[in-house]
């Protein structure tokens, strides 16, 4: 039987249409960045569409093979792009990283998609659904096997706790343009891949085991950036922390899939706006980089900028979640529906963790406000497109809270589109396939 | 009536008092507070005391103040005070009462300290403070006992119900408890003296007339609760016999002008709580009214001979003779106050004063002898120190620094207001005294309750003569040993006068005792528990807890796990794959 390996339904319309648009800002931000920042670099473009075509065919794919071959894909382009500034030590040592693990990863899931083939002789998500549904009485290990090393490697493209380690390194060493795309792009892709095609998959094996990963990593995300230093390092291990909120609804049920755009939506803003805050010229007496480094270089910024700290101000609250701005909005929505779900004590580390991450994301604030200064550094010039993009992410981060009743809206829309009514789907799939 | 354009109740009940009710406070199953002020015959002697010495004071300040930066303040803080005091005896309900006794001890802390400036000052404040906190608490204590025994703390109530029950004694108490501290009777006395750092218009308002005067007021106003208990009459009558002396004595050897004149009113209250406690509640209130209006004079007119010595307080360095020319109009003042105090007859003192001495003497019984012969003493020192100050400021040798020695003048706003309460000092005990305490007077109504077993209403006008004419004896005694003994040598060379003396400056080393046997063990427990509670237990699990196991243990624990090395992540990545893997 050929064909039926990509599935294109209002959902994935709408969830690859978020990712193009969410595209086009993250390539326009980093180009206008790219001129003053002297990075020259012909190939970025091409690269970064091909890794946005693997991530457009993954959130359709119902296939394993599609699966893998779109996530390759973008991995692959992503690799190159981790090592584009060849020049710079740590920019290589990202891409090596990047490209190591990935592989080790990819070897992982290959071994699972291989196991699963030889348990069932099928490739099709949907069908292994079925599978699971009538056997669910003898289960089978090597499927369980299977769909345990393909989860994995689909949580480590997720940067989900334990499978982080990497996101450190590689988002430090990578281009800032790049980290952009790496922290927001893929995770569009793999969480739409997973709600749209994996999650019955899971469910039916391992439950709600995903609870475990995100509660790893909210407490890796709360704990680790305290002693960081570095900025780009502290906003990775950060991620990390907001994987775990963003696994919260994929263990509380399919109800709770809502709360997973939402924040995703708000995430996804705050960080065009903070990147666009690092991807920002900066200097210091006698020195001039590409954007701040450290959480000192922010010393006095209320004073030299105050517009910088402002924005500054909005991004972290909302990353924090912190009421009035967006980041809140994310937050409640999932709080609400764990607690629907009984996910106490997961609740309960999402508070102390949020507790523990703003020390760390107000330190900043403090720095840039409060604290004498003992040198200072300054914003340069900002790159147009990024001025725009960033006053436009703050305003919708400070107005989504009182008037985000579009973007709920949409996300319970996403989450009904989604596997929820997998019997539908199935009908409009045997129409889409034609006669063979 | 006149009815007021907002939503004041005011009405007119039986012709015994007038209400004006602004709302209801608060509710709890029986007790319901409503902000009720009820104007009866008490109240209404309380308020003309209160609203006339406030007067006096306020326009005195003016002249008096009027060199100081802070005027305003001090005006406000003087306006403050009588609302507070007016709220407190216009009051209906307990509660209410005790806002207005709150807000006159605030009022006074911020008087006596309002030269904050001085460390001495703000000192005496905060004693004034805590030592009327002690006394508060008992209030608070019978407040409860009130709301607790009686289902309500209406004091309206109280008129309505008599009753003799175990539980009288206890509110008798506490009642006693709450007032020893606001009228500085003996144990919680210790403030009054050193509130005499405040400016002098503050000591006349408030450590003569006014907020001394509250702990009097609160007991005549609970008269039908202090009927019912013996024990409670009792212990008011011993307590304000030996205030009485125990001040006295004190009030011999100060060396301050106007520490003298605080514990002559300390003594004088002293007077009031046996007259409490001899069940004659309208005398009691009838020699505050006077005592009010001598006091104050005394107080005002020491202001001016202060003001003449440049501020110069010490009774020792006072101008003598030469003020005697130089200030005749103050002299007169205060000698007309000290004769008043003194009781000379037909003055303010000497109706309300012997009215007391009088009653002593006719009650049966351990308390009449015991109060008329501890009265009386008092009534011969009351004189000696009197004389002395009068002495000292206005007869003896000139002993000023001539540096010191100043003519400032007497504006308008200083000798108005002493015309006005030297007039009162005279006329007040005369014109008021039929209707407070005259035979068979119907000037009380129900607001003071008394049970005619426990008064000796009518022996005490049926005493032999020579006894009535004893007070007046006294006042000359008083002055033969104030010329005699003004100062401590040559007869303080003597071991046994000079500690006596010694004893009785050192105010009877009750500040000691208080210091080191209650202060200072109470600070140690502060210390002890500030340490093992606040810095040991509830930090290690707060905020020195948490920091420690997030910063010390946790944060580096992760900062581990990322080596660097790629081998490392991989097997990391792995391990926790199997591991998850075996534990589902």
């Amino acid at each position: 039987m050929a064909g039926g390996v990509f599935l294109r339904d209002g959902y994935s319309i709408q969830m690859e249409s978020l990712l193009w648009i969410f595209a086009t800002a993250v390539l326009a931000m980093s180009l206008s960045w790219q001129t003053p920042a002297g990075i020259v670099s012909p190939e970025f473009v091409s690269l970064t569409l091909l890794a946005l075509l693997g991530q457009h065919l993954l959130i359709s794919a119902t296939d394993l093979m599609a699966m893998y071959v779109c996530l390759e894909l973008q991995s692959f382009a992503i690799v190159v792009l981790c090592s584009m500034d060849y020049r710079s030590a740590y920019s290589l040592e990202a891409g090596i990283k990047y490209f190591l693990l990935s592989a080790f990863s990819s070897c992982l899931l290959l071994l699972g998609i291989g196991l699963i083939y030889w348990e069932t002789g099928l490739t099709q998500c949907h069908h292994l659904v079925e599978l699971l549904r009538t056997t669910s009485g003898e289960p089978s290990a090597g499927l369980w096997l299977g769909i345990w090393l393909v989860s994995m490697g689909l949580l480590w493209k997720l940067s989900a706790a334990p499978l982080h380690l990497w996101v450190a390194d590689v988002y430090m060493g990578a281009v800032s343009c790049v980290t952009l795309f790496l922290s927001t792009l893929p995770k569009i892709a793999l969480l739409g891949f997973w709600v749209h095609t994996w999650h019955p998959l899971w469910q039916s094996t391992f439950g709600s085991g995903l609870a475990v990963f995100s509660a790893l990593s909210l407490m890796v995300g709360a704990l680790a950036p305290m002693a960081q230093t570095h900025l780009k390092r502290l906003l990775a291990l950060s991620s990390v922390g907001h994987m775990g909120f963003l696994l919260m609804p994929l263990s509380a049920g399919h109800e709770a899939f809502a709360a997973l755009w939402t924040y995703l939506a708000i995430y996804l803003v705050t960080n065009l706006a903070m990147w666009g805050l690092l991807m920002w010229p900066f200097g210091r007496p006698g020195q001039s980089f590409a954007g701040p480094q450290y959480i000192w270089d922010f010393s006095a910024l209320n004073q030299t900028s105050p517009a910088a700290a402002t924005a500054w101000t909005g991004a972290l609250l909302s990353l924090a979640g912190l009421p009035p701005v967006a980041g809140f909005l994310g937050k409640l929505g999932l709080f609400w529906w764990a607690l629907n779900s009984h996910l106490y004590s997961l609740v309960g580390i999402a508070l102390v963790a949020t507790l523990l991450s703003t020390v760390y994301y107000l330190r900043v604030l403090k720095v840039a406000y409060v604290e004498n200064p003992e040198n200072w550094g300054s914003y340069g010039e900002i790159p147009p497109v990024s001025a725009y993009l960033v006053a436009l992410s703050w305003g919708f981060l400070v107005v989504l809270l009182w008037h985000g009743a579009p973007l709920v809206l949409f996300s319970h829309w996403l989450a009904l589109a989604s596997s929820v009514f997998q019997p539908f789907n199935e009908i409009r799939r045997c129409f889409m396939r034609g006669p063979l | 009536m006149v009815d007021d354009s907002r939503t004041n109740n005011i009405r007119k009940k039986n012709k015994s008092s007038m209400t004006v009710s602004l709302g209801s406070w608060f509710q709890g199953s029986t007790v319901h507070v409503t902000w009720l002020f009820s104007f009866d015959s008490l109240t209404a002697c309380m308020m003309v005391t209160v609203t006339a010495v406030s007067f006096c004071v306020h326009l005195y300040s003016l002249g008096y103040m009027q060199n100081d930066p802070h005027l305003p303040r001090f005006m406000s803080y003087l306006s403050l005070f009588t609302g507070g005091m007016l709220v407190l005896v216009a009051a209906n309900d307990l509660v209410t009462l005790l806002v207005g006794w709150e807000l006159i001890g605030v009022c006074s802390y911020l008087l006596i300290g309002f030269w904050f400036h001085r460390l001495s000052a703000t000192k005496a404040a905060m004693k004034a403070v805590l030592v009327n906190r002690v006394s508060d608490t008992a209030l608070l204590v019978g407040l409860m006992g009130f709301w607790w025994y009686l289902g309500s703390t209406d004091l309206s109530l109280l008129v309505a119900t008599s009753t003799s029950a175990s539980y009288t004694d206890f509110l008798c108490a506490m009642i006693l408890a709450g007032a020893l501290g606001k009228s500085a009777q003996i144990g919680l006395h210790v403030w009054l003296a050193d509130a005499m750092e405040g400016p002098t218009p503050v000591s006349a308002l408030i450590h003569a007339a006014t907020l001394v005067t509250a702990g009097v007021y609160l007991i005549a106003r609970t008269s039908s609760v202090w009927e019912c208990s013996v024990w409670g009459r009792s212990a008011l009558v011993w307590v304000g016999a030996l205030t009485s002396l125990m001040a006295a004595t004190m009030g011999l050897v100060q060396t301050d002008l106007k520490r003298v004149i605080a514990y002559s009113t300390c003594s004088q209250l002293g007077y009031m709580m046996v007259a409490l406690g001899l069940s004659h509640y309208g005398l009691a209130v009838y020699h505050l009214m006077t005592h009010a209006c001598f006091k104050a004079l005394l107080f005002l007119g020491a202001g001016v001979a202060i003001h003449a010595t440049a501020d110069v307080q010490d009774l020792r360095r006072q101008a003598g003779g030469g003020a005697h020319q130089a200030l005749p109009f103050t002299w007169a003042c205060l000698l007309l106050g000290s004769l008043s105090l003194m009781g000379w007859p037909f003055l303010a003192g000497y109706y309300s004063k012997d009215g007391i001495l009088e009653l002593a003497w006719a009650t049966q019984g351990a308390e009449g002898v015991y109060s008329h012969f501890i009265l009386m003493a008092v009534a011969a020192f009351t004189s000696a120190y009197s004389f002395k100050v009068l002495l000292a400021s206005f007869v003896f040798a000139p002993n000023a620094r001539k540096l010191e020695i100043s003519h400032p003048g007497l504006p308008y706003t200083m000798w108005i207001p002493l015309i006005i309460l030297a007039l009162m000092s005279v006329l007040a005990g005369y014109g008021f005294s039929d209707a407070l305490i005259g035979w068979g007077t119907s000037f009380w109504n129900i607001s003071l309750q008394g049970t005619p077993s426990n008064l000796e209403a009518v022996s005490s006008h049926m005493i032999p003569l020579w006894v009535a004419w004893l007070p007046f004896a006294t006042a000359f005694i008083g002055l033969g040993l104030a010329y005699s003994y003004a100062w401590p040598m040559p007869w303080c060379a003597e071991a046994f006068q000079k500690s006596l003396v010694l004893f009785l400056q050192s105010r009877w080393l009750f500040d000691q005792v208080w210091n080191q046997c209650v202060a200072a063990p109470v600070l140690n427990l502060g210390v002890y528990t500030w340490k093992s509670l606040d810095k040991g237990f509830l930090e290690v699990l707060g905020p020195r807890g948490l920091t420690q196991a997030v910063s010390e243990w946790a944060v580096p624990s992760l900062k581990k796990w990322q080596s660097g090395a790629v081998q490392d992540y991989a097997l990391m990545a792995l391990e926790n794959i199997d591991q998850g893997l075996d534990n589902f």
